[in-house]
């Protein structure tokens, strides 16, 4: 037979480990459905997200027709051919009057991934895009070839951004006109 | 073997040997009452530490996962609808790229002309310019032959629409001209209409 303060001891040591047991068990189950509940909210959270930016873009482009990306590829192009720019600055050049045989002494020069402040949408777009800077220097004695030049340009369908424009006209003399663009390729 | 115990001799007047005769069997063991107890205890705690918190957290489940059911069905249909509309994130993106770069698109010479016609209007005349985009800025050095008509030219320009700002630097007479110069810094808005 147990001694009666053995079997005392006995009890309270059963009772923990009865006691130890259920919070075992409850910190086990309790633990496994917070972490589903958890997990499932998260996914709700995300899954509203989804859908709410899904909604609004059908009721911002449900009813629109946007052109096609062969037609937007007309005012920002896919594939950047340096040649094939080069030879289009220059066309222009000459379709404004500054030609190569004349004393114009121009220069065209391009620059790959050029450097734009910080916080401009110039920096945004070339984080986006592929941005060329196009930089081209003539001299001439008067302003309007430049201008000429410059309207050339905007018409074109590719977009040219004009970054600045320099000058400085001393009496009586040859002006250096130089002129940045900026342009973008979407590969 | 029989179980002997003396009894003592309390009166002092008996004294005998207690002899148990029967025989010596396993008798069964007595009913613990502690165990109940720790039954009643464990299914107690069970009840209340486990049992009830799990069934209110198991409604939260059920809820929680009924509204990922429903949002998963309403995503599909709108997937759907995106399909049906012909909808392309790319497209979009792309057009929403060449609207930015359409908006940093100036055209300088409506800037330029009408600053050199009022400057022309004050017989001045330009002799350096520098015109920047992203600062959203035209310098000009101003020749004038005035040394007060800077401060008018300078209202004047002031009254335009697509001028923001407008200021010169303090007027240099030109060396063996009775001529002027300043720098004037203009600040452009490019969306004026």
């Amino acid at each position: 037979m147990l001694s009666k303060r053995f079997n005392d001891l006995l009890f309270i040591v059963i009772l923990l480990v009865a006691i130890g047991g259920v919070f075992l068990m409850r910190m086990l189950l309790l633990g496994n459905v917070d972490d589903r509940i958890e997990s499932t909210r998260s996914d709700n959270t995300a899954l509203e997200t989804r859908i709410n930016d899904i909604t609004r873009l059908v009721d911002q482009h449900g009813q629109e027709t946007l052109p096609s990306m062969a037609e937007m590829h007309r005012y920002v192009p896919s594939e950047y051919d340096r040649d094939q720019l080069l030879f289009y600055i220059m066309a222009q050049l000459e379709f404004s009057g500054i030609s190569d045989v004349t004393d114009y002494n121009r220069n065209v020069s391009i620059t790959e991934n050029p450097a734009f402040p910080e916080g401009t949408e110039f920096r945004a777009l070339s984080s986006e895009l592929e941005a060329y800077r196009i930089q081209v220097q003539f001299n001439d004695t008067n302003t309007d070839t430049l201008h000429t030049f410059l309207q050339q340009m905007d018409e074109a369908d590719q977009y040219f951004i004009l970054q600045s424009i320099q000058y400085q006209l001393p009496d009586e003399e040859t002006v250096t006109f130089t002129i940045n663009y900026v342009t973008f390729y979407k590969p | 073997m029989p179980n002997r115990r003396y009894m003592g001799k309390e009166r002092g007047e008996h004294e005998f040997i207690y002899v148990d005769l029967l025989p010596n069997v396993k008798r069964p063991r007595q009913f613990n009452v502690n165990i109940l107890y720790i039954v009643l205890i464990a299914v107690a705690a069970s009840w209340f530490l486990v049992y009830m918190p799990l069934s209110s957290r198991q409604e939260t489940l059920d809820t929680v996962l009924e509204q990922n059911n429903d949002m998963t069905n309403q995503l599909l249909l709108l997937n759907e609808e995106v399909v049906g509309y012909r909808i392309e994130q790319n497209r979009i993106d792309f057009m929403s790229q060449l609207d930015r770069i359409e908006a940093l698109q100036t055209d300088y010479l409506d800037v330029f002309i009408p600053v050199r016609d009022i400057v022309l209007n004050y017989n001045g005349e330009i002799t350096q310019l520098r015109y920047d985009r992203i600062s959203q800025q035209l310098q000009l050095v101003v020749i004038l032959n005035t040394e007060f008509t800077f401060q008018n030219l300078n209202l004047e320009l002031l009254e335009q629409d697509f001028i923001t700002s407008s200021e010169h630097t303090t007027p240099n007479q030109q060396a063996g001209t009775v001529r002027y110069t300043a720098t004037y810094t203009i600040g452009v808005d490019i969306d004026a209409e």
